[in-house]
């Protein structure tokens, strides 16, 4: 239930070409062939009053208010079941529908606690609506059996359920299957004892329910109702925003109660998420009020003293004069920056052009460097455009999807769900993982080929399944000789017929059956629309890089890019890891992508922004924390990271940062790369933030303030404060402001303004006079590049390999509940499912060492060691261990490795070389 | 050497055959003993027939007890109490029209050539050489309507599966006979499978299905071992599997068994069953012909229509068509039960009036007092009184009389009947059945036995019966399915015809 | 502008070796391997690398080394 206004048409969109037309009440109607009478008669205007109706599930039928008369049938039909006809006319009033409406409402009024005024869905109650409506006046039926006393779960943290408030109608059980694909609810027992039960009739919480809230957005009463309603009281203001989780990038309508947010709700108008949510977005916000949040800047002189609050101008001056003072002493290039992909496009916009114009070097770069850098520079090469091709909904055009190296219903759940209903609809799935993600088996989803790699394979099993498609002739030659540069795709058909590059070849090498991967990927060629998706489970390796382009390559030898259905897509990790490289924050590259070396584009800045412009790329992060330790380089500006808990080799990072002369961190948190830090900007949440953030399919959606800074100034005006003071002043009057420089600076945002995207919700880019709202598609007619150019892509295993003493290979990622580093959903309610990281390993790896299920253990690694819990798991194949690092006290990065991707330095996360000892209690962090 | 034939349906070992069977073996040595199905007379069983030179020599109601002197008499050749004659001449049998029910209880159900020798299979093999659509266009021509029930014409049904076009087509047969007082479906299971399998196979061929069901309820279980063992043997003939008769194109069949819900019968609810979800309605659009089990193309009949198919490719549809009235074409199963002296199965051509069946065949009420009420078509059928025993029995004279044909059931009630409590029972019957998906079926049923025993208690008579009247009204138009729709049509009738019935006992005496 | 004497950090080495491994075309792994460093190198980078190269010439591959011949040309 929602108190928002948007109108519920009762069923679901028909996607028919083909109209109809009929008549409502009198009105003619046209239709799409397959509308609901239901939907008819709202788009007509004239409402047919429903309980169990609503646009975001199939029509069920069993309220029995929605009954219509149709002129020459008999009975009285329910709209919602009843598709439209040519023809068709319909009576949606007559004083026989009345009546019967007012039947039936009297019925469901005499199993219903009459509590309304004290009910927390009082004023947002479709029940209470719908009594309206029809003009219930009376119940005539004597109390007799009922419901009254059903008892309330309030098991999950977030949301109650009481049972005594349920009308029965399965929006909730409908919900979490058609909508959310879990289907961990359901009706249990018959007739009047029809009761909504999660899993086996166990509390919520134990069931296989993953709090994604649609059950609760579902309800029409108020018996899955949010406990922070039922605590604050209905909202009386909305605010349409962005989530600030996953690269997925939902649209939420937050819900406030004069300045207290008591809800989010997801957006059904969001392109994103289109009404749906997961946990983390849906209730998981609770981070932005913690007592943890840090509202005042601080400053020490060393790492070693305690924390001083300042004033803004204190700490603004302080960290300027420091700086400007390591650039006069070791060079201008000494100190850098980092932009965040958690912050708005505007953000991380102001923060890079403080960094190249107010520090005056390239020395900037973005968290994106850790996970995604390999997709900006793979699908650069290949397409001419480093971002993913499609937007979500293609997926629903898609008849087999290959998902490679994500895990989709963990980490991108709400286009996991997504995904789920195509898979539901008979599309085949193809998972590319060393781990039984979830994807591979589920209610109602089974991938029919799983190809369970040994952790940094993926190129050689990607060559391989390119062999079969070209050895075995299944290359869509048309496309290929319309849309693709001839000479690459000679030397690349050239270079993957070689033997080498067979899946028989391969076998020993990738640990996959060789059969396995010929039908794998003689179903991918076969399939009329065959879409990828992938993760971090791509890009973090060694060859992270050569991966998008065997990726890239594969879809365009099979015609697999331009139209929906098919694509490249990767799925991006943080809410705004697109935004931040797309707004100039790698090194080489100004906004937009494009060189730092490009003389005309260049120039374009120095105008601009009236400072000169180096042409020579800046250090990366890695070369950042390397040249720290050689004393190089001496001062880091931190936007919104936690390098000391999130990059690799923690030991490696802290001694980077323990070697500086200034670190400035800008977060809520006093976090742990803040240990190392001398000045701590508090930073906002995405709740106080007005600006926009461009999610994995290029959709720039806006983040409106839900309230106003609880630090007293937006991120932006912080580093034009820094620069100013540093002598390069800078001052914009809004987050508007901003992203009209952005869309002047930049050709594919030029079309971009804030004013555009209240008027339309959310464009994807380009966006520009070609595309004035936007692109959701890419590579349609021909490719950014002009043809598509294949990449020869030669299979060079990672020098990480197991040894005698480290046998095992740890990978790693993340499970639903929990967020990256955990800064925000470990200060939420959200520690319920996931209070502690621990390590999967497979029964034979466990045995062999005396570990048992639960028990501490230590992994250790040639870069050092850390302790977790063990967990047995199938999951994982023998010779595997994953886990997560959303803790720090487990802190899984101390053990992964510097090795890093050869084109982008993107660190092998998900390759190291292992061992694990069972350890005892006493040793155990606390 | 003699040869007893004696019945092996559930009904007849309910009542002892079995044992009978076992006592006669013993003191009749050499004597050899078929096991059959029934022949319908239950008021006869367990009714054990001998082979004699002029045909088949019946006992009837023979108890264990019996089973020595009834011995004795046979070998003796001497006559009995239980002696009923020739089975064939016994009136009531000679006097029916037996289509469905012609080889009932003649041989052992799974004897295979027995079926063939007794006219088995020549429609499967007829239908197996016709082109599809001429087997369509032979049901078309039948009039054949489902026996279900509701009396949808076949003929469209299996011309709409047969046009859908899809990667499977499925036959679903409904065999959850859940009507109180009915009890055909079970009887042709038991005592001629193979007639069922015939008509699916012919029903597969026609549309274009590979794949059949047969859902047998739960509380059949000799049904459905029956049924198993006949497909089994179906199989292994060729008459089913993938070169039905060799023609080329496959069916199969399995059987699954029912949930043990009365609504599973409503064919929607059956289809989630059959995919292994609970027994819940679905509304329609799309109907089973075009979105089925699976979402595919799915003729789904009773057993009795399916059957029927037998005689319509068997002996042409035009003979079939010759029998019965109007519209309601072919033979109906009518099935007497309640308080009948001779209950069991009456095939007819449409058309015979109801007193002729429970007078006649049916020999009145088995307490000897007056017929008060007789309900038709299950327990949600309407009930009609004494004075309308003259209606035809088809579909349409039914109707008009305020009845309901339905699947043949026929429920006779005497005058001690309190016909309050029988409105109160289709209440709770509803309320007990309700899959619990629509609103007026899963509150209704509940708030309709509240009001009746308010309406009877007597304290707001008018305002109690205006409230049940509304109930009835928001139940009939409001239901999604049939099962919540047609419970106010015994609580109505019996609210018409037998009013007096809800004035409570004080106020009569008043 | 100063620039900071300090030694270069080893894992250049490392990571331009890794480079010329990595290219797509071994035959041209040396331009191939120039192009990238022009492209996302810093000039500090380059020339410790080739300060690197120097002192310890074992450390690098052939191809780094021509790589580095060929970008002085540029």
């Amino acid at each position: 239930m929602t108190a928002l206004d948007d109108r519920d048409l009762g069923t679901p969109a028909s996607g028919a070409r083909r109209t109809v037309a009929l008549s409502v009440d009198g009105i003619a109607v046209e239709v799409p062939a397959g509308t609901s009478v239901m939907r008819a008669a709202a788009l007509a205007g004239l409402p047919v009053p429903k309980l169990c109706a609503t646009d975001s599930l199939e029509a069920f039928g069993s309220c029995r208010l929605c009954l219509v008369e149709v002129d020459g049938r008999k009975g009285t039909p329910a709209s919602c079941t009843t598709p439209c006809e040519d023809g068709m006319a319909v009576r949606t009033q007559t004083p026989r529908l009345e009546r019967l409406r007012r039947l039936v409402m009297e019925l469901y009024i005499s199993d219903h606690p009459l509590d309304c005024l004290t009910c927390p869905a009082n004023g947002d109650c479709e029940l209470q609506d719908m009594a309206g409506v029809v003009g219930l006046r009376e119940v005539r039926y004597a109390l007799g059996a009922n419901h009254l006393d059903a008892p309330t779960d309030g098991s999950n943290p977030y949301f109650s359920f009481d049972a005594s408030k349920c009308i029965a109608c399965s929006r909730c059980v409908r919900a979490c299957g058609e909508v959310q694909g879990t289907f961990a609810l359901t009706i249990s027992g018959r007739g009047f004892d029809s009761k909504v039960s999660a899993g086996a009739d166990v509390p919520f919480l134990e069931s296989e329910c993953v709090s994604c809230g649609a059950c609760v957005q579902a309800c029409p009463t108020s018996t899955l109702q949010e406990k922070s309603v039922i605590e604050l009281g209905i909202p009386t203001r909305q605010v349409r925003t962005t989530c600030a989780y996953c690269g997925v990038g939902c649209s939420f309508v937050a819900e406030l109660r004069g300045s207290e947010l008591v809800r989010m709700v997801p957006d059904k108008a969001g392109g994103a998420n289109a009404g749906h949510s997961c946990v983390k977005g849906r209730f998981a916000w609770g981070y932005a009020s913690h007592p943890d949040r840090v509202l005042a800047p601080l400053v020490r002189e060393s790492i070693d003293e305690e924390w001083q609050e300042a004033t803004w101008d204190e700490a603004i001056g302080f960290a300027a004069r420091r700086l400007r003072q390591i650039q006069a002493e070791h060079g201008v290039d000494a100190i850098g920056g980092i932009t965040s992909s958690r912050c708005t496009n505007e953000e991380v916009f102001v923060v890079q052009k403080m960094i190249r114009a107010a520090f005056g070097t390239n020395n900037v770069d973005t968290c994106a460097r850790v996970c995604h850098s390999p997709t900006g520079y793979g699908l650069k090469r290949a397409f001419g455009t480093s971002a993913g091709t499609q937007d979500f909904a293609s997926v629903d055009d898609a008849d087999l999807v290959m998902v490679i190296g994500a895990n989709p219903t963990d980490a991108h759940p709400v286009f996991a769900s997504r995904l789920k209903r195509r898979l539901r609809q008979g599309a085949q799935l193809v998972v590319i993982d060393p781990r039984r993600i979830d994807l591979v088996r589920m209610p109602h989803v089974q991938a029919e080929h799983h190809l369970q790699l040994r952790p940094g394979t993926n190129v050689a099993v990607m060559n391989a399944i390119s062999h079969v498609v070209v050895a075995e002739n299944l290359v869509d030659r048309a496309f290929v000789a319309d849309r693709c540069d001839p000479m690459s795709f000679g030397a690349w058909e050239e270079f993957i017929r070689l033997p080498e590059n067979s899946p028989e070849a391969l076998e020993a090498e990738t640990g996959v059956p060789a059969t396995q991967i010929r039908s794998a990927a003689r179903a991918y060629a076969a399939a009329p629309n065959a879409a990828i998706y992938y993760g971090l489970g791509v890009t973090e390796h060694s060859q992270g890089s050569t991966m998008v382009m065997a990726i890239a390559n594969l879809a365009m030898v099979t015609g697999n890019i331009g139209r929906a259905g098919v694509g490249v897509n990767p799925l991006r990790g943080q809410n705004n890891v697109q935004g931040a490289c797309d707004m100039g924050s790698f090194p080489h590259e100004l906004s937009g992508y494009r060189h730092v070396s490009d003389d005309s584009v260049r120039s374009l800045f120095e105008d601009a922004w009236g400072a000169p412009m180096r042409a020579e790329p800046g250090l990366r992060i890695p070369n950042m924390l390397d040249s720290a330790t050689t004393g190089a380089f001496r001062a880091l500006f931190i936007q919104g990271e936690d390098i000391a808990q999130s990059d690799p080799n923690t030991q490696h990072v802290e001694a980077a940062l323990r070697a500086m002369d200034l670190v400035i961190v800008q977060d809520l948190f006093l976090n742990q790369t803040a240990r190392f830090a001398h000045v701590f900007l508090p930073g906002t949440s995405f709740l106080e933030k007005d600006g926009t953030f461009t999610n994995a399919e290029r959709r720039i959606n806006r983040v409106r303030p839900v309230m106003p800074s609880r630090t007293g100034k937006t991120e932006w005006e912080v580093a034009c404060a820094l620069a100013t003071a540093m002598g390069y002043p800078m001052a914009y009057a809004s987050g508007a402001e901003i992203m009209d420089e952005i869309a002047r600076l930049t050709p594919t945002f030029a079309g971009v303004s804030f004013d555009l995207l209240d008027r339309v919700g959310s464009v994807q880019w380009p966006c520009n006079a070609e595309a004035p709202v936007g692109t959701p598609i890419m590579h349609g007619e021909a490719f950014t590049r002009g043809l598509g150019n294949f990449v020869t892509t030669p299979y060079v295993p990672t020098d990480e390999r197991t040894t005698r003493r480290y046998p095992l290979l740890l990978t790693t990622g993340r499970v639903l509940t929990q967020y990256n580093v955990g800064a925000q959903t470990r200060r939420t309610a959200n520690t319920t499912w996931h209070a502690e990281d621990v390590l999967d390993m497979h029964e034979a790896d466990a045995l062999v060492r005396g570990i048992a299920d639960g028990s501490w253990v230590e992994i250790s690694s040639r870069v050092g060691a850390t302790m977790l819990r063990a967990r047995i798991s199938d999951d994982v194949p023998a010779g595997v261990v994953y886990t997560t690092f959303h803790y720090p006290v487990s802190g899984a990065n101390v053990v992964t490795t510097d090795n890093s991707d050869w084109a982008t330095n993107c660190p092998e996360y998900k390759v190291t070389a292992v061992e694990v000892a069972p350890r005892s209690v006493a040793g155990a962090p606390t | 050497m003699t040869t007893l034939f004696i019945p092996r349906d559930s009904a007849a070992r309910s009542v002892g055959a079995d044992e009978v069977a076992v006592r006669l073996a013993a003191l009749l040595p050499g004597s050899t003993i078929v096991r059959t199905g029934s022949r319908g007379a239950m008021w006869l069983e367990p009714l054990v027939e001998v082979d004699t030179p002029g045909g088949r020599r019946g006992y009837g109601q023979v108890t264990p007890d019996d089973a020595e002197s009834v011995a004795a008499a046979i070998s003796a050749g001497t006559g009995h109490a239980l002696e009923v004659g020739l089975v064939d001449d016994l009136p009531w049998l000679a006097d029916q029209h037996r289509l469905l029910f012609a080889r009932s209880g003649l041989a052992d159900p799974l004897d295979a050539d027995a079926y063939v020798a007794l006219g088995g299979l020549r429609a499967l093999r007829a239908a197996s050489a016709m082109d599809p659509l001429e087997v369509v266009a032979a049901v078309e021509a039948s009039g054949l309507r489902g026996r279900g029930g509701a009396g949808f014409p076949a003929g469209i049904k299996w011309r709409t599966v047969a046009a859908a076009e899809a990667d499977r087509k499925y036959v679903c047969i409904n065999a959850d006979e859940g009507d109180s007082g009915t009890f055909a479906d079970r009887l042709l299971m038991e005592g001629d499978p193979f007639a069922l399998i015939e008509g699916a196979a012919i029903a597969g061929l026609a549309v274009g299905a590979t794949q059949g069901y047969a859902y047998i309820r739960s509380e059949y279980p000799d049904a459905v071992a029956t049924m198993r063992d006949a497909v089994a043997e179906a199989r292994d003939r060729g008459w089913l599997g993938p070169s039905v008769l060799g023609s080329g194109r496959g069916f199969d069949l399995a059987v699954r068994v029912g949930a043990g819900s009365y609504v599973c019968g409503e064919e929607t609810a059956m289809l989630e069953s059959l995919e292994g979800r609970r027994g819940m309605v679905r509304a329609k659009p799309p109907i089973p012909a075009l979105a089925g089990l699976h979402g595919r193309p799915t003729l789904v009949h009773n057993v009795l229509t399916l059957a029927s198919v037998v005689s319509i490719l068997g002996d042409g549809a035009d003979a079939y068509a010759a029998l019965g009235r109007d519209r309601s074409r072919g033979t109906q199963v009518f099935q007497l039960a309640g308080n009948i002296a001779r209950g069991g199965i009456v095939e007819l051509p449409f058309g015979p009036t109801l007193r002729e069946l429970v007078e006649g065949y049916g020999g009145g009420t088995r307490s000897g007092r007056p017929v008060r009420a007789v309900q038709l078509g299950g327990p949600l059928g309407a009930y009609l009184p004494a004075s309308r025993l003259d209606v035809a029995m088809d579909y349409e004279s039914v109707a008009e009389a305020g009845g309901m044909l339905g699947h043949g059931g026929i429920v006779v009630f005497d005058d001690t009947v309190d016909m309050a409590e029988q409105a109160r029972f289709a209440m709770e019957f509803c309320a007990e059945e309700s899959c619990g998906k629509c609103t007026p079926c899963r509150i209704g049923a509940v708030r309709g036995v509240e009001v009746v025993d308010r309406l009877r208690a007597g304290d707001d008579p008018d305002g109690d019966r205006a409230v049940l009247l509304d109930l009835c009204e928001v139940m009939r138009d409001g239901s999604l399915c049939a099962m919540g729709g047609l419970t106010p049509q015994p609580v109505l009738s019996a609210l018409e015809h037998f009013g007096e019935d809800f004035i409570p006992r004080t106020a009569v005496g008043a | 502008m100063t620039t900071d004497t300090a030694a270069p950090h080893p894992r250049l080495a490392k990571m331009a070796n890794q480079i010329a491994a990595s290219v797509p075309d071994a035959a041209r792994s040396a331009e191939q391997t120039a192009a990238h460093l022009h492209a996302f190198w810093t000039p500090q980078m380059i020339a410790d690398l080739r300060l690197a190269a120097g002192t310890d010439p074992e450390r690098l591959r052939a191809d780094v080394h021509r790589a580095l011949a060929l970008l002085r040309r540029d």
